[in-house]
Protein backbone atom coordinates (compact mmCIF):
# COMPACT_ATOMS: atom_id res chain seq x y z
CA UNK A 1 0.00 0.00 0.00
CA UNK A 2 2.75 2.43 1.02
CA UNK A 3 4.81 1.62 -2.08
CA UNK A 4 1.76 2.17 -4.27
CA UNK A 5 1.10 5.67 -2.91
CA UNK A 6 4.77 6.60 -2.94
CA UNK A 7 4.98 5.47 -6.55
CA UNK A 8 1.88 7.27 -7.86
CA UNK A 9 2.94 10.47 -6.08
CA UNK A 10 6.50 10.12 -7.46
CA UNK A 11 7.97 10.00 -3.98
CA UNK A 12 5.96 12.90 -2.58
CA UNK A 13 2.92 11.44 -0.80
CA UNK A 14 2.98 14.12 1.91
CA UNK A 15 2.97 16.96 -0.60
CA UNK A 16 0.18 15.46 -2.66
CA UNK A 17 -1.82 14.76 0.47
CA UNK A 18 -1.30 18.36 1.60
CA UNK A 19 -2.56 19.74 -1.72
CA UNK A 20 -5.60 17.44 -1.78
CA UNK A 21 -6.47 18.07 1.86
CA UNK A 22 -6.21 21.82 1.27
CA UNK A 23 -8.56 21.55 -1.70
CA UNK A 24 -10.98 19.62 0.52
CA UNK A 25 -10.88 22.31 3.20
CA UNK A 26 -11.25 25.15 0.70
CA UNK A 27 -14.25 23.43 -0.88
CA UNK A 28 -15.65 22.77 2.59
CA UNK A 29 -15.64 26.51 3.28
CA UNK A 30 -17.46 27.02 -0.02
CA UNK A 31 -19.92 24.30 1.05
CA UNK A 32 -20.80 26.34 4.14
CA UNK A 33 -21.46 29.39 2.00
CA UNK A 34 -23.57 27.37 -0.45
CA UNK A 35 -25.56 25.84 2.41
CA UNK A 36 -26.14 29.30 3.87
CA UNK A 37 -27.43 30.42 0.46
CA UNK A 38 -29.57 27.28 0.17
CA UNK A 39 -31.17 27.83 3.57
CA UNK A 40 -31.74 31.50 2.67
CA UNK A 41 -29.39 32.83 5.33
CA UNK A 42 -27.41 34.44 2.55
CA UNK A 43 -29.80 34.98 -0.37
CA UNK A 44 -27.30 35.80 -3.11
CA UNK A 45 -28.48 33.29 -5.71
CA UNK A 46 -31.41 30.89 -5.98
CA UNK A 47 -31.49 28.08 -3.41
CA UNK A 48 -31.84 25.25 -5.97
CA UNK A 49 -28.69 26.35 -7.80
CA UNK A 50 -26.77 26.63 -4.54
CA UNK A 51 -27.88 23.17 -3.44
CA UNK A 52 -27.02 21.64 -6.83
CA UNK A 53 -23.48 22.99 -6.61
CA UNK A 54 -23.37 22.02 -2.92
CA UNK A 55 -24.14 18.42 -3.91
CA UNK A 56 -21.65 18.40 -6.82
CA UNK A 57 -18.90 19.93 -4.72
CA UNK A 58 -19.77 17.54 -1.89
CA UNK A 59 -19.32 14.57 -4.22
CA UNK A 60 -15.87 15.85 -5.09
CA UNK A 61 -15.03 16.35 -1.42
CA UNK A 62 -16.17 12.79 -0.65
CA UNK A 63 -13.87 11.28 -3.28
CA UNK A 64 -10.90 13.42 -2.23
CA UNK A 65 -11.49 12.78 1.47
CA UNK A 66 -11.48 9.00 1.01
CA UNK A 67 -8.37 9.25 -1.16
CA UNK A 68 -6.55 11.40 1.41
CA UNK A 69 -7.61 9.08 4.23
CA UNK A 70 -6.35 6.01 2.39
CA UNK A 71 -3.11 7.78 1.52
CA UNK A 72 -2.67 8.89 5.11
CA UNK A 73 -3.23 5.42 6.53
CA UNK A 74 -1.26 3.67 3.79
CA UNK A 75 1.84 5.83 4.03
CA UNK A 76 1.93 7.05 7.63
CA UNK A 77 -0.35 4.64 9.49
CA UNK A 78 -1.55 5.61 12.95
CA UNK A 79 1.14 7.53 14.80
CA UNK A 80 0.98 8.43 18.50
CA UNK A 81 2.12 12.00 17.82
CA UNK A 82 -0.93 12.71 15.69
CA UNK A 83 -3.79 11.29 17.74
CA UNK A 84 -6.02 14.35 17.28
CA UNK A 85 -5.37 14.30 13.52
CA UNK A 86 -6.24 10.59 13.31
CA UNK A 87 -9.38 10.92 15.45
CA UNK A 88 -10.75 13.97 13.62
CA UNK A 89 -9.86 12.51 10.20
CA UNK A 90 -11.58 9.23 10.98
CA UNK A 91 -14.50 11.15 12.49
CA UNK A 92 -14.82 13.20 9.31
CA UNK A 93 -15.06 10.03 7.20
CA UNK A 94 -17.72 8.60 9.54
CA UNK A 95 -19.78 11.83 9.57
CA UNK A 96 -19.50 12.04 5.78
CA UNK A 97 -20.80 8.47 5.48
CA UNK A 98 -23.75 9.33 7.75
CA UNK A 99 -24.43 12.51 5.77
CA UNK A 100 -24.45 10.61 2.47
CA UNK A 101 -26.75 7.97 3.99
CA UNK A 102 -29.15 10.68 5.21
CA UNK A 103 -29.19 12.39 1.81
CA UNK A 104 -29.70 9.11 -0.09
CA UNK A 105 -32.39 7.75 2.24
CA UNK A 106 -34.22 11.03 2.69
CA UNK A 107 -34.65 10.23 6.38
CA UNK A 108 -33.42 12.69 9.02
CA UNK A 109 -32.98 15.60 6.65
CA UNK A 110 -33.33 18.07 9.51
CA UNK A 111 -29.97 16.88 10.87
CA UNK A 112 -28.10 17.76 7.67
CA UNK A 113 -27.04 21.25 8.81
CA UNK A 114 -25.65 19.86 12.08
CA UNK A 115 -23.89 17.05 10.24
CA UNK A 116 -22.47 19.53 7.75
CA UNK A 117 -21.10 21.84 10.42
CA UNK A 118 -19.69 18.87 12.35
CA UNK A 119 -18.03 17.57 9.19
CA UNK A 120 -16.53 20.99 8.45
CA UNK A 121 -15.22 21.31 12.01
CA UNK A 122 -13.61 17.87 11.91
CA UNK A 123 -12.02 18.58 8.52
CA UNK A 124 -10.67 21.90 9.75
CA UNK A 125 -9.17 20.40 12.93
CA UNK A 126 -7.68 17.53 10.95
CA UNK A 127 -6.11 19.97 8.48
CA UNK A 128 -4.78 22.37 11.13
CA UNK A 129 -3.18 19.60 13.19
CA UNK A 130 -0.78 18.60 10.39
CA UNK A 131 -0.74 20.76 7.27
CA UNK A 132 0.62 24.09 8.62
CA UNK A 133 3.65 22.27 10.06
CA UNK A 134 4.18 20.40 6.80
CA UNK A 135 3.96 23.63 4.80
CA UNK A 136 6.44 25.21 7.19
CA UNK A 137 8.90 22.46 6.27
CA UNK A 138 8.56 20.32 9.39
CA UNK A 139 7.98 16.69 8.42
CA UNK B 1 -26.39 31.35 -15.33
CA UNK B 2 -26.30 31.29 -11.53
CA UNK B 3 -25.72 27.55 -11.61
CA UNK B 4 -22.81 27.84 -14.02
CA UNK B 5 -21.42 30.71 -11.98
CA UNK B 6 -21.52 28.77 -8.73
CA UNK B 7 -19.82 25.76 -10.35
CA UNK B 8 -17.17 28.00 -11.90
CA UNK B 9 -16.48 29.43 -8.45
CA UNK B 10 -15.91 25.88 -7.17
CA UNK B 11 -13.42 25.22 -9.99
CA UNK B 12 -11.69 28.53 -9.28
CA UNK B 13 -11.39 27.65 -5.59
CA UNK B 14 -9.79 24.30 -6.50
CA UNK B 15 -7.38 25.90 -8.98
CA UNK B 16 -6.33 28.73 -6.65
CA UNK B 17 -5.85 26.35 -3.71
CA UNK B 18 -3.68 23.99 -5.76
CA UNK B 19 -1.62 26.93 -7.05
CA UNK B 20 -1.13 28.47 -3.61
CA UNK B 21 -0.24 25.24 -1.80
CA UNK B 22 2.04 24.03 -4.59
CA UNK B 23 3.83 27.39 -4.61
CA UNK B 24 4.27 27.15 -0.85
CA UNK B 25 5.66 23.61 -1.11
CA UNK B 26 8.15 24.53 -3.83
CA UNK B 27 9.75 22.14 -6.34
CA UNK B 28 11.37 20.01 -3.62
CA UNK B 29 8.94 20.52 -0.78
CA UNK B 30 9.10 17.06 0.69
CA UNK B 31 11.77 14.58 -0.11
CA UNK B 32 15.26 15.93 0.50
CA UNK B 33 16.78 12.57 -0.50
CA UNK B 34 15.35 12.91 -3.98
CA UNK B 35 16.66 16.46 -4.17
CA UNK B 36 20.15 15.39 -3.10
CA UNK B 37 20.12 12.53 -5.59
CA UNK B 38 19.16 14.87 -8.42
CA UNK B 39 21.80 17.38 -7.40
CA UNK B 40 24.42 14.63 -7.34
CA UNK B 41 23.30 13.39 -10.74
CA UNK B 42 23.50 16.90 -12.17
CA UNK B 43 26.95 17.36 -10.68
CA UNK B 44 28.14 14.06 -12.13
CA UNK B 45 26.75 14.95 -15.54
CA UNK B 46 28.51 18.31 -15.43
CA UNK B 47 31.80 16.66 -14.48
CA UNK B 48 31.43 14.11 -17.26
CA UNK B 49 30.77 16.85 -19.77
CA UNK B 50 33.77 18.81 -18.55
CA UNK B 51 35.99 15.74 -18.86
CA UNK B 52 34.65 15.09 -22.36
CA UNK B 53 35.33 18.68 -23.38
CA UNK B 54 38.84 18.51 -21.95
CA UNK B 55 39.50 15.26 -23.80
CA UNK B 56 38.25 16.78 -27.06
CA UNK B 57 40.36 19.91 -26.65
CA UNK B 58 43.43 17.76 -25.80
CA UNK B 59 43.04 15.79 -29.04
Amino acid sequence: MEDFFVEITRGNPGSVKTVLASVVLALAVYQLILAAIGYRKLPIIEAKHAFFTHRASGDMIAVLLVLVALMCLGVYGIEDDYVLHVVTGAGAVVVLAIKVAVVRSGVGGRFLPVLGITLFTLLAISWFTVTPDFLAGED
Amino acid sequence: MQLIGSIMVAFAIVAVTIALVTAKLGPFGEDSDVREERQEQQLEQQEEEQERQEDNSGN
